[in-house]
C-alpha cells in the first residue's frame, strides 16, 4: 500500500525504522530446482514450475521476487526489481535474461524442438541479450540451478562450424559421414564415438584455413588416395565440436587396433600458434604440429608481412605465459626475431 | 685483395634451440639462444679443446621464454674496482637480464640495474657502449618493441664526500643512471641499435625501414634515413635488421631487407650522406642489376678493429667480408651444416623438419688480434658466427702479417 513520506515519518522514530518500513517484503523463490535423480518430472516441467512461481509473484501478489540461486555465479540472491540500499552487483538485465531464457528453453523442450544453439537463443531476443556471451553466461546459471552436467541436457549445442572430409564411409555417433564429400562435423554424444568401415591406420590432417582444406579436397577428388584419410578444418580458431571430434578420434584410436595419426597445419603467425595450442590443450600432444613454418615460406620466396603490434604482444605473451611445446616455441621465436608472418595458403593453395 | 678465412673451431648443437646472438669479449665468446641459456666459450682454449668445447662451456639459464640478444662489457674500472664483466641478455618476454661474471670463480651474480618502472617495457635490442675516456661514462642502450630507445649511464662506484676528510672516497656499486629516452613518433618495432662513443651518436633501426641517428649526449635526433631498400617484384619488406658504426664513428652501415634479399648501405656520419651500397653481381653477369649484399635478409654486421673491413651475415647461409674503402667483397664464407667437426652434432633439419643444410647465419662478430690462442691468432683477426643449425663457428684470417 502506497504511503506518503509524512505518514512514514509519523509512524517511524528513526531513519532505520523508515528504511525497514520502506523495504518491500519479497517473495523468495529457491531456484535450485530438483535434479533429475530427485524427481520424475521432465526437465521442461521443472523449469515451468519455477517460472510459474515467479509469474504468480508478479501477477497475483505484485511483490518483488528474490531468486535464491545457490552457490553458483551469483551466490547472493537476485532481486527483481532491485531494492535495498547496497550497491547492485549484477546488471539490471540479469534476472530478465534468466527468466526469458528459461521461458524459451521451456517452450523448446516442451515442443521437442531438435536442438538449439547459443546463436539461435541469442537471436530469439537480441535486444535483451546484447551479445552471445550473455546467453552463454545465463545458460551456465540455468545449468547450475538444474544441476545439469552439460548444456546438452537442455538441448543447447554448439553451432556446427568445422568441416570434415573422409576418403571412406564412417559412422560418428550414429551419423553417417559419406565418403568423398565435405560435411559439417556431426554432433556427438559423450562416450559414443565409432568409426566404422575402416581398414589400416587413419591419417588425419587438420587445416586452419578453409581455403586450403577445399584445395586439398579438390586435389584428393581428382587423385583419390587408397589409404584412409580424414581432412578437418576448424575455420580459424576451432569450435568445441571440432576439438571434440579430434579428441574422440584420438580416444577411439587408442582403444582400437587402428592407429590414428593427426597432423596440424596452421599459418606462420602468432594466431596460427595460438590455434595450434588451442587444439593441443584440448586434445593432447598426439596432435602433431607441422607448420606452416617461416623457413618453408621463405624458401618459396613468398610475400611475408610485418607483425603488427598486437601480434608482437600476443607472441610475447604466449611464450611467457603458456610455455608452448618446443616446435611451436621455435616458430614463435623466429616470427619475433624475423618480425615476419606468413600465410599457409602460399604453400598449399597454388600447388 | 681477397682474404681467406680458415675454420679453427666449431661447436654443433651448442644450444637446444636457435642461437640468435653472440658477442666476443677478450676472455670469452658469449652466445644466447631460444633455449633460455647464455653460454660462455673460453677463447683461450677453443683450438686445444675442440672435442670438449660443449663440456667446457659455462652455462647460465636466464629465462624460459628464450633469449634473442646478448651483449657484454669487459672493462677495467678505476678506484681499485678492477676488471668488470657484465653480460646483458634480452629475453623474448621483453626483459633485460644483467649478470656480473666473476672470472675467478666462474660465477654469475645477477644485477638489478634498471628501475622498476622501466622494467615494464618490452625491450628488444641492447648495446653496451664502451668509453675509452675515463671522464665519459660507459653507456647501455636498449630499444623496445614500440620504437623507443632508452639510454643509461653505467657507474661502477658511489662517490662519498666526507667533510672530516678532505678527499672523497669511492665505494664499489655497479649501477645505472637513467639518461633518457629517444621517443618514437609511431609505434614501430625498433629492431636494432648501435652507438659510437667517439662521435657521440646513437642509431636506431626500425622494422619500417627507417633509421634515426641521434646525439648520444642530448638524445636529440639528427638524421632520419627512410626506405633505403629498392622496390621491385616481390619487394614487400625493407625492415632494418642491423645498424653498425665503424670504430671511429665516421661510417654507419645499415643492413635492411629488400623483399627477400638483403642490402647493406654505407652512410658517412658527418652530414648523413649515403656513400654507397655493398653489392654482389646478380644474374646479369658482371653488371649489377640489383644492389644486394646477400641472397637473403642480412641479420648482422661487424666492423674489424681498424674499420677497414665489414663482415655481414645473412639468411643465405653466407658470411661476407667487405673492403669498406673500395666496397668490394674480399671474402665469402659458405656455411654448411656438415662443416661441424663432431658428426653427432651435425643438425640437418630442425624439429619441424625444415632443412638446415645451408643454415642461415644469425650473427657475426670480428675477433680482435690476440684474442684467440694458437698459431697465427696473435697477429690475425678472426670471425665468429652463430647459425640456425644451433652451431657456433670460429674462423681466423689465413696467412701472416
Amino acid at each position: 500500500m502506497a504511503r506518503s513520506l509524512a505518514e512514514l515519518m509519523e509512524r517511524c522514530d528513526t531513519r532505520g525504522d523508515i528504511l525497514r518500513e520502506m523495504t518491500p517484503t519479497p517473495r523468495t523463490i529457491v531456484m535450485r530446482l530438483p535434479a533429475a535423480e530427485e524427481t520424475a518430472l521432465p526437465l521442461h516441467e521443472r523449469i515451468s514450475d519455477a517460472l510459474g512461481m515467479v509469474s504468480r509473484a508478479f501477477t497475483l501478489a505484485q511483490t518483488p521476487v528474490k531468486l535464491v540461486m545457490g552457490d553458483g555465479e551469483y551466490p547472493r540472491p537476485l532481486r527483481f526489481p532491485f531494492y535495498g540500499n547496497e550497491v547492485q552487483r549484477y546488471p539490471d538485465k540479469t534476472t530478465a535474461m534468466l527468466l526469458a531464457l528459461m521461458a524459451t528453453l521451456q517452450q523448446r523442450l516442451a515442443q521437442g524442438t531438435a536442438r538449439s544453439t547459443v546463436r539461435d537463443l541469442y537471436y530469439s531476443n537480441v535486444q535483451l541479450y546484447g551479445d552471445q556471451s550473455q546467453v552463454e553466461r545465463t545458460l551456465g546459471l540455468i545449468s547450475g540451478c538444474l544441476g545439469l552436467r552439460s548444456r546438452q541436457e537442455l538441448m543447447v549445442v554448439p553451432a556446427q562450424k568445422g568441416l570434415v572430409f573422409t576418403t571412406f564411409s564412417c559412422t560418428v555417433s550414429g551419423t553417417i559421414i559419406q565418403p568423398n564429400s565435405i560435411e559439417l562435423i556431426p554432433y556427438m554424444h559423450d562416450g559414443i564415438f565409432e568409426i566404422g568401415n575402416c581398414a589400416g591406420p587413419i591419417r588425419v590432417t587438420v587445416f586452419e584455413k578453409e581455403a586450403v582444406f577445399n584445395r586439398v579436397v579438390e586435389t584428393l577428388s581428382s587423385a583419390p588416395l587408397c589409404a584412409p584419410h580424414i581432412l578437418v578444418t576448424g575455420k580459424g580458431y576451432p569450435d568445441g565440436l571440432t576439438k571434440k571430434f579430434l579428441a574422440n578420434l584420438i580416444r577411439w584410436g587408442d582403444a582400437s587396433p587402428t592407429s590414428v595419426l593427426i597432423e596440424l597445419y596452421v599459418d606462420a603467425d602468432p594466431d596460427g600458434a595460438a590455434i595450434a595450442l588451442n587444439y593441443i590443450d584440448y586434445c593432447g600432444t598426439q596432435i602433431n604440429y607441422k607448420g606452416t613454418t617461416l623457413p618453408q615460406l621463405i624458401a618459396r620466396r613468398t610475400q611475408l608481412l610485418d607483425l603488427t603490434q598486437r601480434e608482437l604482444q600476443m607472441a610475447i605473451n604466449m611464450l611467457s605465459r603458456r610455455r608452448p611445446p618446443r616446435a611451436i616455441a621455435t616458430q614463435l621465436q623466429r616470427q619475433l626475431f624475423f618480425h615476419k608472418k606468413g600465410e599457409m595458403n602460399a604453400c598449399y593453395v597454388h600447388t | 685483395m681477397s682474404k681467406v678465412f680458415i675454420p679453427i673451431a666449431n661447436a654443433g648443437r651448442a644450444h637446444e634451440a636457435d642461437i640468435y646472438s653472440t658477442v666476443v669479449t677478450n676472455p670469452y665468446t658469449i652466445s644466447c639462444s631460444g633455449d633460455g641459456n647464455i653460454k660462455l666459450w673460453s677463447n683461450k682454449t677453443l683450438i686445444q679443446e675442440q672435442n670438449r668445447l660443449k663440456e667446457l662451456a659455462i652455462t647460465k639459464f636466464v629465462h624460459q621464454t628464450g633469449l634473442h640478444h646478448v651483449d657484454a662489457i669487459y672493462t677495467v674500472e678505476p678506484h681499485d674496482i678492477g676488471t668488470v664483466m657484465i653480460i646483458s641478455a634480452v629475453s623474448f618476454s621483453g626483459n633485460i637480464h644483467f649478470y656480473q661474471f666473476m672470472e675467478d670463480t666462474s660465477e654469475f651474480v645477477e644485477l638489478d640495474l634498471i628501475d622498476s618502472e622501466l622494467k615494464k617495457k618490452s625491450f628488444w635490442a641492447c648495446k653496451w657502449v664502451k668509453s675509452s675516456d675515463q671522464v665519459v661514462h660507459h653507456r647501455f642502450i636498449a630499444t623496445d618493441v614500440k620504437g623507443n630507445t632508452y639510454v643509461w649511464k653505467f657507474l661502477s662506484v658511489d662517490k662519498i664526500e666526507e667533510e672530516s676528510k678532505g678527499e672523497p672516497t669511492f665505494e664499489k656499486n655497479l649501477h645505472f643512471e637513467f639518461q633518457g629516452e629517444i621517443p618514437s613518433n609511431n609505434p614501430v618495432f625498433a629492431t636494432c641499435v648501435d652507438a659510437s662513443c667517439n662521435k657521440g651518436l646513437v642509431a636506431t633501426g626500425f622494422a619500417n625501414g627507417a633509421v634515426i641517428v641521434s646525439q648520444l649526449a642530448t638524445l636529440r635526433p639528427l638524421y632520419t634515413f627512410e626506405g633505403v631498400g629498392i622496390e621491385g617484384v616481390d619487394q614487400n619488406s625493407n625492415s632494418v635488421r642491423s645498424v653498425k658504426f665503424s670504430p671511429g664513428g665516421n661510417l654507419l652501415s645499415v643492413a635492411n631487407d629488400s623483399g627477400s634479399y638483403g642490402c647493406v648501405t654505407l652512410y658517412e656520419t658527418e652530414y648523413g650522406e649515403r656513400i654507397g651500397n655493398l653489392t654482389v653481381p646478380t644474374q646479369g653477369g658482371s653488371s649489377n642489376i640489383g644492389l644486394f649484399a646477400h641472397n637473403g635478409w642480412v641479420f648482422s654486421q661487424a666492423f674489424n678493429a681498424s674499420g677497414e673491413n665489414l663482415a655481414t651475415c645473412g639468411y643465405d647461409g653466407k658470411v661476407r667480408v667487405w673492403d669498406v674503402k673500395t666496397k668490394d667483397r674480399v671474402s665469402t664464407l659458405n656455411i654448411s651444416a656438415t662443416d661441424i667437426e663432431i658428426e653427432a652434432d651435425i643438425m640437418l633439419t630442425d624439429e619441424n623438419g625444415d632443412s638446415l643444410k645451408t643454415p642461415p647465419v644469425f650473427d657475426v662478430q670480428y675477433i680482435n688480434q690476440g684474442t684467440l690462442n694458437g698459431v697465427g691468432n696473435e697477429t690475425n683477426e678472426g670471425l665468429c658466427c652463430v647459425c640456425m643449425d644451433r652451431s657456433i663457428r670460429w674462423f681466423r684470417e689465413a696467412g701472416g702479417k
